[in-house]
Formats: structure tokens, sequence, C-alpha cells
């Protein structure tokens, strides 16, 4: 592995994006004012987008730690998007000497996430996981100056650091079973462990707890058990603006992570690795829906949402390590994009309620909602109802693919135990999207069958356009999902062509120097 | 002693150094004392990503411990700043402070083992004055700073 110029060509976007965040941090002291550094950085944004969309000419070059696949691309144009719409929902909601603080904050998360989906190398990709979490960190407390959210800011940077060290030590062990940080590719942690199965015991003995650390690590950015626990309190505390970024993008960022870890880069531990990942989506999923029967505060509401698909993004993974190239990694990546959707949707129509002297927080704050802000109430709706799976939003072709997936594995695999594990995973994800319609819609019916109320809500026209475009893209997305489907497949069938192509050539290896000992 | 039994003894320290700042963060509630116990825990981390290094001839894992170590300097910034802002809020270090956020109707957490705080236990530490007393300029105290 090594550094060369063609790597700096290839890392442009990133480039671009952290370049002109600096810029935006030095220019802010001299030229005040939200809309100024608003459009600049959506400039920015659409500067790198294009980087982005011409690189995918040359996409077959390898060089350094960057994987070139096609799953790479449809995570950073979905940063970008993300980031984008982020940003006019901050610059009209933050406060307005912080505003150019907060939207280049904001930018060099983004680019965390857009290198985080190409990393294909183990130092590479834990700075690039840092990279997102450390603005994070500075986001959250920018949002409001009381004490809820130095509580969250807290609670959140300590979990963080504590679940990043997890993590780290998991990133160790797998560097020391294999000796070399390259994820993907000849003479890397995949074909090492490969060819690690043949002679187990040693240091090989390692890898299960390495896969165990790095579930768990990664699944604090994910929010799923356990590590979950802090996302009701973090949300509860932060502006919605800010629990909408947390519900988003670090959520991103760990499932790509793990994918690209554990489920590319970790063949032989398979076996084990999926009871853990379905046992972890099962109860991840039932802890999130359960508990979110009850709340009150809508934050709180949305985190435990938040916590239960990530459990439904786990069985996509669990799919994806128990048979190879059975569509559970593009399964995971379109309902990725759907949850992103959705709930950046509900999260930037309840930031457009708000004033600066009061937020939408608690659940009746949205009773008769339809009478007094139609436009937002009918956006809220569409959302959870996507959120819910109910047909024909988008929300509903996610669900679709990921039990399908469960569904074929229970059917196609050679073991009884696999068949009836899988068919379990099924029928309690079917389970959990019945109860988790339950609060949904009761969001709807507070905001369609109760009295209207007196209240004097805000007027943020970013976020009312954020709000709209997801609303009008989820339901864009349920009608026609077959382009989105495409990505995904393609994104799968190309970070899983390197994987074949590497175990080739380690065949190749094989037969020759099978062929030199006589 | 050859090569396995020696990393072996570094993997020993790195976990030992790893799970006492696993248990100081899980036990401690000063968050000073917190972060030192999960700086404690990267430490740990370091030192078997350079044995893994070593056993390997591999230059990849202190490459990973330069990485840790800066991302330990920068996160170990931000919570300076952080616990220095929160401190000038909450006025106490006790991560036990913060507990407004919490799941509805349950009960917050009391210490009762702490012996509850007297205003005589708020004294600050003070220096014994030695040598001679400097003359105070009156004009200069006007447009002095106040620290």
């Amino acid at each position: 592995m090594y550094v060369d110029l063609d790597t700096i060509k290839l890392l442009w976007p990133e480039l671009v994006l952290v370049l002109l965040a600096t810029w935006i941090y030095i220019g802010g002291t001299i030229q005040q004012g939200r809309w100024w550094w608003g459009l600049f950085a959506l400039a920015a944004y659409g500067v790198s987008g294009h980087a982005v969309a011409v690189g995918i000419v040359e996409a077959n070059t390898v060089s350094g730690p960057l994987t070139p696949d096609s799953l790479g691309y449809v995570v950073r144009f979905t940063a970008i998007v993300l980031g984008a719409l982020f940003t006019l929902v901050l610059t009209a909601s933050a406060r307005k000497e912080l505003a150019s603080e907060t939207i280049a904050t904001l930018m060099l998360l983004i680019c965390g996430v857009m290198l985080v989906g190409r990393a294909n190398d183990l130092v590479f990709l834990f700075v690039s996981l840092e990279l997102v979490s450390i603005p994070t960190y500075v986001l959250l407390y920018l949002g409001r100056r009381d004490r809820a959210t130095s509580e969250a800011t807290v609670k959140y940077f300590f979990l963080s650091v504590l679940s990043s060290a997890v993590l780290l030590y998991g990133l160790t062990m797998l560097y020391g079973v294999a000796g070399t940080t390259t994820l993907v590719g000849p003479g890397s942690i995949q074909s090492e462990l490969q060819s690690l199965s043949v002679d187990a015991g040693g240091l090989g003995s390692l890898t299960p707890v390495a896969l165990v650390l790095i579930i768990a690590g990664l699944g604090f950015k994910m929010a799923a058990v356990p590590f979950h626990f802090y996302a009701p309190d973090v949300y509860q505390g932060a502006t919605n603006a800010n629990a909408g970024l947390l519900a988003v993008v670090p959520k991103v960022a760990g499932v790509i992570a793990l994918i690209r870890v554990a489920v590319i880069a970790m063949p032989n531990v398979a076996e084990f690795a999926w009871h853990v990942t379905l046992v972890l989506a099962l109860v991840t999923m039932t802890i999130g829906n359960v508990c979110a029967l009850w709340q009150q505060n809508l934050r709180r509401l949305m985190a435990y949402s938040s916590i239960a698909h990530a459990g439904y993004m786990l069985i996509g993974v669990a799919v994806a390590m128990a048979m190879e190239a059975s569509g559970g990694i593009s399964g995971t990546l379109f309902y990725l994009l759907v949850y992103a959707f959705g709930s950046l949707g509900m999260f930037a129509a309840l930031a457009s309620l708000g004033s600066d002297e009061q937020e939408v927080s608690r659940l009746e704050q949205l009773s008769g909602l339809a009478r007094s802000r139609p436009f937002v109430a009918g956006a809220i709706a569409v959302c959870m109802f996507s959120l819910a799976g109910i047909p024909p939003l988008a929300g509903f072709w996610g669900k679709f693919t990921l039990f399908t997936g469960a569904v074929r594995v229970a059917t196609d695999s050679g073991g009884q135990a696999t068949s009836v594990w899988f068919a379990v995973l099924a029928v309690g994800g079917a389970i959990n999207a019945a109860i988790a319609a339950v609060y949904y819609l009761r969001v709807v019916a507070v905001m369609y069958f109760q009295p209207s109320r007196e209240a004097n809500f805000g007027t943020n026209v970013g976020a009312r356009v954020v709000m709209l475009f997801a609303a009008v893209l989820v339901v864009a997305l349920g009608i026609f999902p077959r382009s989105i489907f495409n990505a995904t497949e393609h994104a799968e069938s190309s970070a899983l062509r390197e994987k074949v192509a590497a175990q080739t050539i380690q065949r190749l290896e094989a037969i020759a120097t099978s062929q030199q000992v006589p | 002693m050859n090569e396995a039994s020696l990393l072996h003894n570094y993997l020993v320290v790195g976990s030992l150094l790893f799970g006492i700042g696993l248990i100081g963060f899980l036990v401690r509630r000063n968050m000073i004392v917190m972060f030192l116990c999960a700086e404690m825990m990267l430490q740990g981390i370091s030192l078997s990503a350079i044995a893994f290094g070593r056993y390997h001839n591999d230059w990849g894992g202190q490459m990973l411990v330069i990485f840790i170590i800066a991302v330990a300097a920068a996160e170990a910034g931000i919570a300076l700043a952080l616990i220095l802002m929160v401190f000038h809020k909450s006025g106490t270090l006790d991560m036990a402070f913060w507990q407004d956020l919490r799941e509805g109707g349950h009960p917050a957490f009391i210490d009762h083992r702490v012996p509850e705080e007297q205003a005589e236990d708020r004294v600050w530490p003070t220096l014994t004055p030695a040598g001679i007393e400097p003359e105070v300029n009156e004009d200069e105290q006007l447009h002095r700073s106040k620290v």
C-alpha cells in the first residue's frame, strides 16, 4: 500500500470539502450572516458531487488505501445529498453568530462519511470514523446553550470515546491475525483470513474476539444493542436538526463500515458471525419498537425508532454474512437510503415548526396540525407511513427486500438450523413491523384527529424545503424503486467482485505452489 | 525466548491496560478520570498494535499507533473544552449530576453513601502568604481585567 499522486486525484472530492470547510471557518470570522455561508456550502457540495461524478469514469484505478467499487460511489453521493440537505436545515435553524461554524463542521462530518464509504484499509477506516465522530461532538454542543444540550453532549462524547476504543481494539486484533492493514485485494486481511481457515489455531483464535469487538464498537454508531442506551437521552437533549443528523449520518457510516469489515473482509468467521448479528438484530428491533410505544417526547420516540431501524439493517447484514451474493448488502443499502430520507423528512418537519423561543418536542404539540399546517402534517404523515413500511411508500420496499432476503436464506441454505434461525428472523421482523405501526400511526392520528391547539409555530424556510424534498423522494422511491435497486445491486456485486477476484488469485497461487512442491 | 511468547507477553500487558481502563471508565464518576481511563484503553490498544507489528515484521501496526495518538490528542482537546464548559455550568465534575434526561417516571439516582455537602466543606485551597507584600497600584486596578 502506498500513496502517490493518483491517490490525491482520487481524493479530490473530499479534499474540496475539507479545504472549503477551512475557508468557511476562517471567512466566518470576517463575513457574518447565515445564508451567505449556507449558499457557499451548497456550492461546495455541488463541486464535490461533480468531482465524484467525473471520477466514476476512471473507477478502476486501485490506489493506496482507497477502493474503487461502486458501493463507495453510492455512499458518497448519498453523503453529499444528505450534506446539502442538512446544510439547508442547519443554516436556517442555527444561531446566527454560530452559523458558519455549524455549516463547516457539518462539512467535515460529511467528508468523513465519504471517506468511510471507500476505505480499504484499517487505519484509513479508523481515521474516517473519527472524522465522523469528532465534528459530531462539536455540532451537538453548538446546538443550544442550555443544560439539556450540555448533558446530551457529555453523554454522547463519553460513550463515543468508549465505543471507538472498543472498535479500535477489534481492528487491532484483526490486524494482528492477518498481519496487514489492507482489507480487500491481494495480500489483504481477506485473503489472509481465508488461508488461516486451513491451519486454525494460534493467532487465528483471536478472529472471533475481533469480530465481536468490531460489531459492538460499530453498534454505537448505528445505535444498535448493546450500545443503544445513549440514543433516547442524547436525541432528547439535542435540537431537532441535530437529532436528525445523529439519527442519519453516523448510522450510514456505521453500517457501511460494518459491511466493509465484517461482511466483505472477514469471510471465514461467517458461521459464527451471522449468529451474533442475527440475535443482535432481533433484540435491537424488539427493544426499539417496544420502548417507543409509550414515549410522549417526539425526539425520544424517534430515537427508539432509530434503534429499531438499526435492527432491521442488521437483518440484511446477517443475510449477507450467512450466504454470499444473497442480496443482503444491497437490501441493507437500500433500506439505509430509505430510512435516511424518511427520518430526515420527519426531523426537518419538526425543525421547521420550531422558532427561536420554542421548539416542538412533545407529541401533543402536534395535535391538530393537519388544520393549522396542512403541508407539514402531510409530509410528517408520508414519512411516518414510510418508516412504518406501508405500501406503496419507499419503506415498504426496504422491509420487503430485507425480509425476502431472510426468507431466501431460510429456504435455500443447506443446514436445518440455519433455516430455522432465518425463518425466526423473518417472522420476528414482520411482528416488529406490526408493533412499529402502532406508534407511527399514533403520531398521524394526533395530527389529524385531535382538536387544534393555539401554538405559535416558526417558519423555517430551509427546513421546510428539505422536508418537502424528503417527502417527495420517499413517495417517488416507493413508486419507482427500480433505479435505486439497480444502483444498490450494482454496488453489492462490485463490492463482492473484488472478493471473488481475490479468491481466484489465491486459488491460482495455491495451485502454483502445489505444482512447485514435487 | 521465541517470537510468539514475546508477543504473548505484550498482548497480556496490552489487554490488562485495556481492561483496567474499561473497568475504571465504568466505575468512576469524575469526568476527567473517566477520560483518562479511556486514554488508558487506547494505550493498551497501542501496545498490542506495536507488538503485532513487530511479530509480523510490518509497519502497519506502528502507523496505526501514530494515528491513534493523533486522534487521541484531538479528542483530548475537545474533551478538555467540553469538561470546562460543563464545569462552568454545573460547578461539579461528578457525572451523576447529569441526569435530567432520562426515561419518564424513572426516579433520579441519589448517592446516599456520599455525605451531604455542608457550607463549611466548600473551602478552596489557599496559599500561605510569604515574602514582602507588593504595593498595590490603585490606578492599575481600575483598568485591569478581572481574572
